[in-house]
């Protein structure tokens, strides 16, 4: 049974321009001990997706669809069912470690107060296993430095503290909101690192949220593509890099810089985003799609599945005949 | 013993860059004063010109501006507003602490009075508001602020006289009683209407910016009930710009409950502030002036003091 399961996920803002559709019918799984990456450009619907996961969306925010974890319903439940949930069996760290820290609580304190909740533990046993987890992930003299304040600590260092923090109760479950975003490049190699050595060591399974296809690369055995609040293609990391099947996934890959070849301008997909206030009739990628056609403009969108958890959601009829996925099952679902 | 010296650092700073604040303000407002046309005794009556000289010989007014200054400012070291122009053989001290109810006793009993109900009130309706934002409370809270930041006391004292006093006949109208509750209802009323909006409306700003941040929403993400989110997470943040706002205030209340004591006829340090400025009482204006200043310069040392505990940041 999967860890998480996405059912028909939408999540709308209401503002005073109008509803938002930030998030648009998405499915998708996340299996036991997997990494499953996410990408897609700004404002895709990636954060929101995952936030609704976590039962922090705004308040003018609404969400329907089904959302399983560990077999039970998220959405729609009170704050206190959810509380039992989240930063214990599910935990999420976010893309700005120099925020998402309370500047004026030290770091013992934010920590052992989520092992005193979920595990009952006492202030002097939450320590020890506060102060633990923080040499796990990297932090020197962690004894001394679990009395500090965030604003002591650089940015790696507190994404650390943050890492740590979220992995208190060994989560089933970690969702990394653009963890390295923030950081600079030698520390993103660091705390993807730390990430991929906790995944194994604790056997939990990671949603990575990025628009970085090199951490994406590095780190995740399946990779879901969103595009203006859908998901686009879906599939295992191999085929969505070597045999991309949805035009923008294409597009996407063709815009990443090679090292081999040197290029006087660097490959762009033309045109911007869809509104998200006012989504056009038929496919979302229509405006900059290079093999857009008539049926793109209007009605519903064509669910290919390839099986074994492949699929994109595309008109453009494609025929996976090369061996490498077996058994197509030409599966059409008409979402 | 660290902290405790950082604190030292911090506080001894801050006391030396208060020092040369005290005496720009005395040398500003005693050029101000001076500046005055005329000298404190060319009133309604002439006086002959020997009985003038005289007068300006006994209060050194004879001597050259710069000299009055050093004469002053050696005064103010060791304590000392000097004598008052007007009340004839009282000192500007005298009439500011007197020995009966009145003068700052009476100003400060008033102060206190309505920061008690300021102060709690206003953090408690705005906390309220901005956790319960967009309900009817918070919009009551909001326009109540708005209301009261339009209307002066000089209008809502008044108001509240002509109402309760003269209408209805519960209160007394005006003066001090023996500070008892009947006299001191509405004058304390009116002030805390005055200021506790503000305040609520402040909390309710700070408390709506801080649940928005990040850190909260990590808070949240911690699984955390809504109890310990706020009275853990949030209530420090929230709570840093009302104690700065709190500091002036109440400092301002200390010295200028100038139209609230005009209204409701209450022997404060509001009333000689107008007579000293109508009198020309050179002394007492200055006086009062200084020891306004000196109160704000002093609450804001004090809220530094408090800002150190709130905020770990600044003890570096």
């Amino acid at each position: 049974m999967p860890i998480l399961e996405v059912k028909n996920l939408n999540v709308s803002f209401k503002t005073i321009d109008g509803v938002v559709q930030a998030v648009n019918n998405v499915s998708f799984n996340v299996e036991h001990g997997e990494v499953l990456g996410i990408v897609g450009e700004s404002g895709s619907g990636k954060s929101q997706s995952v936030l609704a996961i976590m039962g922090l969306l705004a308040s003018n925010a609404t969400v329907t669809g089904s959302i399983k974890f560990l077999g039970q319903e998220l959405v729609g439940v009170n704050t206190k069912a959810l509380n039992k949930v989240r930063g214990n069996k599910l935990s999420i760290i976010f893309q700005d470690p120099m925020t998402s820290l309370n500047p004026y609580l030290t770091i013992k304190s934010q920590m052992t107060e989520v092992l005193m909740l979920h595990k009952g533990m006492s202030k002097h046993d939450a320590v020890i296993e506060s102060i633990r987890m923080l040499d796990f992930v990297g932090i020197p003299e962690a004894k001394e430095r679990i009395g500090l304040y965030p604003h002591e600590f650089s940015g790696g260092m507190r994404q650390r503290v943050m890492i740590a923090m979220a992995l208190l109760c060994r989560p089933e479950l970690l969702i990394a909101d653009e963890p390295t975003t923030a950081l600079d490049v030698t520390v993103q190699a660091q705390i993807l690192k730390i990430l991929r050595d906790l995944q194994t060591e604790f056997k939990m399974s990671i949603i990575l949220i990025t628009h970085d296809m090199g951490v994406v690369a590095n780190a995740c055995d399946r990779v879901n593509v969103m595009y203006a609040g859908q998901l686009m293609e879906s599939g295992s990391l191999d085929n969505i890099f070597y045999e991309p099947q949805h035009p923008y996934t294409q597009a996407l890959l063709a815009s990443i810089p090679s090292l081999e070849h040197e290029v006087e301008r660097l490959a762009t997909i033309p045109g911007e985003p869809p509104n998200l206030l006012a989504l056009p009739d038929g496919c979302v990628f229509q405006g900059r799609c290079h093999k857009v056609h008539q049926e793109c403009k209007g009605g519903d969108v064509v669910v290919q599945d390839f099986g074994a958890g492949r699929f994109m959601k595309c008109n453009l009829m494609q025929n996976l005949t090369n061996g490498i996925n077996q058994g197509i099952t030409s599966n059409v679902v008409v979402n | 013993m660290d902290e405790y010296r950082q604190m030292m650092k911090f506080l001894i700073r801050r006391l030396l860059v208060a020092i040369p604040t005290m005496f720009c303000i005395v040398l500003l407002v005693f050029s101000l004063v001076h500046a005055t046309p005329g000298n404190p005794f060319q009133g309604e009556k002439a006086l002959s010109p020997e009985v003038m000289k005289q007068l300006l010989h006994q209060y050194r007014l004879d001597l050259p501006v710069w000299q009055q200054f050093y004469l002053y400012i050696v005064d103010l070291l060791h304590g000392n507003f000097g004598p008052s122009y007007k009340f004839i053989g009282q000192s500007i001290n005298g009439l500011i602490f007197p020995d009966y109810m009145g003068g700052f006793w009476v100003t400060m009993r008033l102060a206190i009075y309505a920061m008690i109900f300021t102060v709690p009130l206003g953090i408690l309706f705005g906390c309220y508001a901005g956790l319960y934002r967009n309900t009817w409370f918070d919009r009551l809270v909001v326009m109540l602020n708005m209301f009261f930041s339009a209307v002066p006391t000089i209008v809502t004292g008044p108001l509240a006289v002509f109402l309760f006093a003269v209408i209805l006949h519960l209160l007394p109208a005006s003066g001090w009683g023996d500070g008892d509750f009947k006299h001191l209802f509405l004058p304390v009323t009116i002030l805390t209407l005055a200021y506790m909006p503000t305040v609520a409306f402040v909390t309710r700003g700070s408390i709506i910016d801080v649940l928005n941040s990040n850190f909260i929403r990590t808070a949240r993400a911690k699984g955390l009930p809504t109890r310990a989110i706020i009275f853990k997470h949030a209530i420090r943040p929230t709570l840093i710009p009302v104690v700065s706002l709190l500091g002036p205030m109440f400092a301002g209340v200390l010295v200028g409950a100038i139209v609230t004591e005009q209204v409701f006829a209450l022997p404060g340090l509001g009333i000689l502030t107008t007579n000293g400025a109508t009198n020309r009482d050179y002394n007492l204006v200055l006086g009062i002036t200084i020891f306004g200043s000196f109160l704000t310069i002093a609450f804001n040392f004090f809220v530094d003091i408090l800002y150190f505990f709130l905020d770990p940041k600044i003890k570096q």
